[in-house]
């Protein structure tokens, strides 16, 4: 054999190899089998009374696959594949999903044919012309579709300068949510500010020896700018001075809202800067944390007894304010379904299949994991995270994010330097300084001038 | 082969190539000249993407944290693969079994792999080793501290692709010719000479191959960073593919500026392979 001859592999070498993989091949099908268990096929049964098409005709949804999102594209998806008419929704995530979108609606030859949009795509996918304006179809064709059932702060959250872009599907806002029972035990009311939280947070600790009660998601990733979205309404501050692209993050409320982050942070584990929701649902489920503050749509898995034994022992309630006398912490979030402009589909059928996906029966589906968009199918679901949501939702500022094209961009900026005002690396001052002039670059970026 | 016969055969590979390889990379080579926003036709803005690229502190940053995982995880999965398998080489009955089982890290998708992994250091899943160092006294922050961070990327590497370089070199080691071995033994050879004169160097071909795809999978790190650190901008572990997604997708849909960062990859990763490219084809060459 020469030096650099490699060596001969041999019939029993070969039956080796093939043993050796189909033994690893095993073992991670059988982990990724349990992976797969227990995935949501809410909506699939739910009626498409539509007219047909007369010629074969496909349609493509776009929608993140989520326990809340399946049962509205599961309704379009299997109700409405039937005759000459077929359906797909392609599964994807979160992420996956925003750039399907981006890529299908900013081109001439469409992907997808109905969208899911959120708070911070949907003013862009309008601003750009991507979605249609449903306007005079809801003119012509609306009574059907039932929209009065639908509370109006929530149609607005999907409109763009006056015009309804998407129909709303489901819907929540950040609560409280907390250990009922410890609470009780303790004799500790519900906070309404912040200094209330921590203190009980504290007594918590003292007399059940609970390390950390308090677990609110402060990933660096995009969860901390949610959490200073909520400081900042909080505290009355706005992102931007009105009708114009001027961010104003580096204003006094600004100031208070970095102070309010870094004091919630040192009241935590130190490692919350990587807790997202499904971490801080993790800590509550398994007794690890007493209290948090979360999206209500996220919160049904901790009233399930198949996930956690203390499903009867959580209670909800509007969050507290950062201060005395300030708004609720939150923040809303709507989420819906829009007819892509560029879809070579006929329109009215479109419009058609939008109002089964947003219709009363797939809310009914959805309601036992999320709030729906219909007053009259969330409340029949009685759901126990319900009025606190709602009463955020009819509060003095439910606190949604604002409806600029150049949101999203903004948004993506701004967690590095919250991650370092969080962990003392910058002062609240210098944050948001930094924050500002982030958010002046990152509008020039997107094209937009002050 | 008569000549229509080999167009016939190889035609359809190259039109493949052709397709799916050479037109993204001079679509990326383009785009790299140009400011591309989203849906509109690119205008050339000569060299601004590049300058932007150099002047970046977060691209330098990148290109850091990739050179240097790709060094220390290539090397440590040499030296652990290598380690590995000698000693499966050892063992008479049930190698085939361990070896199984090792490579169902290597078989499990990166993504469901390194949620998994990560969930081994973080308390809230159990972290049963952060339970095994507190018995020691160490409490490590792996999710939030920059060092730490690191080297948990770099330990998922070794623990998703090491079983890779076990099973190239295992396989190597089991057809080994004895004689050499045998002599070098006659002439008092010890264990150590004996690898560094006689085994290393009859499985260096092997060693070459299992050095430029660990090259390769370290240089495109991506998944694991995106599931482990989906915060690698703060946490110093962002590579320059994360740096890409990000710029390309995640943030502002800059098609431009990933563009000229993936021209720039393509170039690195050329200039760390042209040492093994150059083996290879004396190799070749020889054989």
């Amino acid at each position: 054999m020469s030096r650099f001859t490699a060596p001969q592999s041999t019939p029993r070498t070969r039956r080796n190899l093939r043993t050796v993989l189909a033994l690893g091949t095993a073992t991670a099908a059988l982990a990724l089998t349990a992976c797969g268990a227990g995935s949501d096929m809410g909506g699939v049964g739910v009626a498409c009374d539509i007219p047909m098409p007369e010629s074969n005709t496909t349609v493509n949804v776009l929608s993140y696959n989520s326990p809340s999102t399946d049962p509205f594209t599961n309704a379009v998806a299997s109700g409405c594949t039937t005759g000459t008419l077929t359906v797909n929704a392609p599964a994807t995530d979160f992420a996956g999903q925003n750039q399907r979108a981006t890529q299908s609606m900013s081109g001439t030859s469409p992907s997808y044919d109905l969208i899911e949009v959120y708070g911070t795509v949907y003013p862009l996918y309008a601003e750009h012309g991507w979605i249609d304006s449903l306007d005079d179809q809801i003119a012509a064709n609306g009574d059907a579709l039932g929209l009065d059932d639908v509370d109006p702060v929530l149609m607005e959250q999907l409109q763009y300068e006056g015009e309804q872009f998407g129909i709303p599907t489901f819907w929540g806002t950040i609560i409280f949510v907390y250990r009922q029972d410890i609470f009780d035990d303790l004799g500790l009311d519900v906070p309404t500010t912040y200094a209330e939280m921590i203190a009980a947070a504290e007594a918590i600790t003292a007399e059940t020896g609970m390390v950390d009660p308090l677990a609110l998601p402060f990933n660096s990733a995009g969860d901390i700018s949610t959490a200073y979205n909520q400081a900042l309404g909080s505290l009355g501050g706005n992102w931007f001075a009105d009708g114009e692209a001027t961010p104003t993050i580096d204003t006094p409320e600004s100031i208070a809202a970095l102070d309010t982050l870094r004091s919630t942070y040192l009241a935590m584990n130190e490692q919350s800067t990587s807790w997202s929701s499904p971490e801080v649902i993790t800590q509550l489920q398994t007794g690890q944390a007493a209290m948090s503050m979360l999206f209500a749509g996220r919160v049904s898995a901790l009233l399930d007894a198949d996930q956690t034994d203390l499903f009867a022992d959580f209670g909800f309630a509007v969050p507290p304010s950062v201060i005395a006398g300030g708004t609720p912490s939150t923040s809303l979030s709507v989420d819906g379904f829009s007819i892509a402009s560029n879809t070579e589909v006929d329109k009215d059928l479109m419009f058609e299949l939008l109002g089964v996906a947003t219709g009363a029966d797939a809310a009914a589906e959805a309601a036992g994991a999320t709030i729906p968009a219909r007053n009259t199918q969330a409340q029949a679901a009685d759901l126990p995270f319900e009025p606190a949501a709602r009463a955020v939702l009819e509060s003095e500022r439910p606190n949604g994010l604002p409806h600029l094209p150049y949101m999203s961009d903004v948004y993506a900026g701004m967690a590095p330097i919250l991650t370092q005002v969080v962990n003392g690396t910058i002062s609240s001052t210098e944050g948001a300084a930094q924050l500002q002039a982030a958010a002046v670059t990152a509008i020039a970026a997107a094209g937009y001038t002050p | 082969m008569k000549l229509k016969h080999f167009v016939a055969f190889s035609a359809p590979a190259l039109l493949l190539m052709l397709g799916l390889l050479m037109i993204p990379l001079i679509t990326t080579l383009v785009w790299s000249f140009q400011n591309v926003p989203v849906g509109q036709p690119g205008v050339f803005n000569g060299l601004a993407n590049y300058a932007e690229i150099f002047s970046s502190p977060r691209f330098g940053a990148a290109t850091q944290f990739t050179i240097g995982f790709t060094i220390v995880v290539t090397l440590a999965k040499i030296i652990c693969g290598y380690g590995i398998a000698l000693m499966l080489n050892r063992i008479k009955r049930g190698r085939m079994i361990i070896l199984g089982l090792l490579m169902a890290s290597y078989v499990v998708p990166t993504v469901i792999g390194a949620l998994n992994f990560s969930w081994l250091f973080n308390d809230i899943f159990g972290g049963v080793v952060n339970q095994g160092l507190a018995l020691i006294g160490l409490n490590i922050n792996w999710l939030t501290e920059v060092g730490p961070a690191r080297v948990l990327i770099g330990l998922h590497a070794l623990w998703h692709e090491t079983p890779f370089v076990i099973m190239v070199l295992l396989a190597g080691l089991a057809t080994l010719p004895e004689e050499p071995l045998e002599a070098a033994q006659l002439d008092g050879a010890n264990w150590w000479q004996r690898q560094r004169y006689v085994v290393v160097p009859l499985l260096g071909p092997l060693f070459s191959f299992v050095l430029l795809i660990s090259i390769m999978d370290s240089l495109k790190v991506f998944d694991s960073i995106r599931i482990i650190t989906p915060a690698a901008t703060s946490l110093g572990t962002e590579s320059l593919m994360a740096f890409v997604y990000q710029v390309a997708l995640g943030e502002s849909y800059r098609l431009g500026i990933a563009s000229a960062v993936n021209v720039l990859t393509i170039i690195l990763t050329v200039v760390l392979l042209i040492p093994f490219l150059r083996m290879t084809w004396k190799e070749a060459r020889s054989a």
